[in-house]
């Protein structure tokens, strides 16, 4: 939903990246708190900022 | 003609933004500290209501503000500034060279479903002018979970150019959609909760909490105020979405 929104006709968003971070366990309040992959999440985030030369 | 209260010719300041920096609040968790390349202070901010705002101030050592990219963090519901994905990201970034301001917005911990959405904006405002008085230049918001519609009502509603980018994580789509069909699944109950809250609204009692709970997370049953409803989960009368 929101990246089909961010890609509509109008939109005022430049661009939009979705990443899904890999994660064994399945969907649960620890998933969604990144519990078991949190330097995943670091890299993704880090990497992401260096992309955008940020 | 001039009053008392305003003297002719003298600027008077009608409301401000202040921070300053406060001990190590009690209570965080043991790995809430900076790797060996950053620093970790801890701030309040006074928001422009007078709200005070907590904030955790990651920086890398050797670095200026004026060179380097600070993300500006909220937490989820209940949240906060420590939450997980939140202090994870800053404590390894700020040895990367990114800073990072993490703040307890007033729907933390216990003061969680009672918030007004459009106030939490004052909270964000508070942290993105403290970065700049701090000499940052390059900011980068990060919503978590219920942060992701704060951050993106922000930077849809505040052009600042400072602002470079968003990320979300954890993000949701339309949260009255969802408060309605995933967390409530009670048509009866959810018009309760409008009515309610609606009552409330033109009793002006918009921040007391309604007589009927609001189904959430892991289906728990949770008190919540009109003000809270009406601005995040109502279908009619929310902001809080995320595709704005």
């Amino acid at each position: 939903m929101l990246l089909s929104a961010a890609r509509a006709e109008g939109s005022l968003v430049p661009s939009i990246e979705y990443v899904l971070l890999p994660n064994r366990r399945p969907p649960s309040r620890e998933g969604h708190l990144f519990t078991d992959n949190t330097q995943t999440l670091i890299d993704a985030v880090g990497a992401w900022l260096t992309e955008q030369h940020l | 003609m001039t009053s008392a209260s305003c003297p002719n010719g003298a600027a008077q300041v009608a409301a401000s933004i202040e921070y300053k920096t406060i001990p190590r609040p009690a209570g965080l968790p043991d790995d809430m500290r900076a790797l060996p390349s950053a620093g970790l202070q801890f701030l309040s901010i006074k928001a422009i209501d007078g709200f005070e705002v907590q904030a955790a101030l990651w920086e890398p050592e050797n670095k200026l503000p004026a060179a380097t990219t600070m993300i500006v963090q909220v937490h989820g519901s209940g949240g906060n500034l420590a939450s997980l994905p939140l202090r994870a990201t800053a404590r390894g970034l700020s040895a990367k060279g990114y800073a990072a301001l993490s703040i307890s917005t007033r729907q933390h911990d216990e003061h969680v479903n009672t918030d007004n959405f459009f106030d939490v904006r004052r909270d964000i405002e508070a942290a993105i002018a403290t970065a700049k008085a701090l000499g940052y230049k390059s900011i980068v918001l990060q919503g978590h979970s219920l942060g992701t519609v704060q951050v993106a009502f922000y930077v849809a509603t505040d052009w600042d150019p400072t602002i470079k980018a968003v990320i979300l994580t954890g993000a949701f789509g339309k949260l009255p959609w969802k408060s309605r069909h995933i967390l409530v699944q009670n048509e009866e109950n959810y018009q309760a909760l409008v009515d309610a809250s609606l009552s409330a609204l033109k009793a002006g009692r918009p921040d007391e909490i309604l007589p009927i709970k609001m189904r959430w997370l892991g289906g728990l049953e949770t008190p919540v105020t009109a003000q809270h409803f009406l601005t995040y989960r109502d279908e009619q009368t929310s902001a809080a979405d995320g595709t704005y």
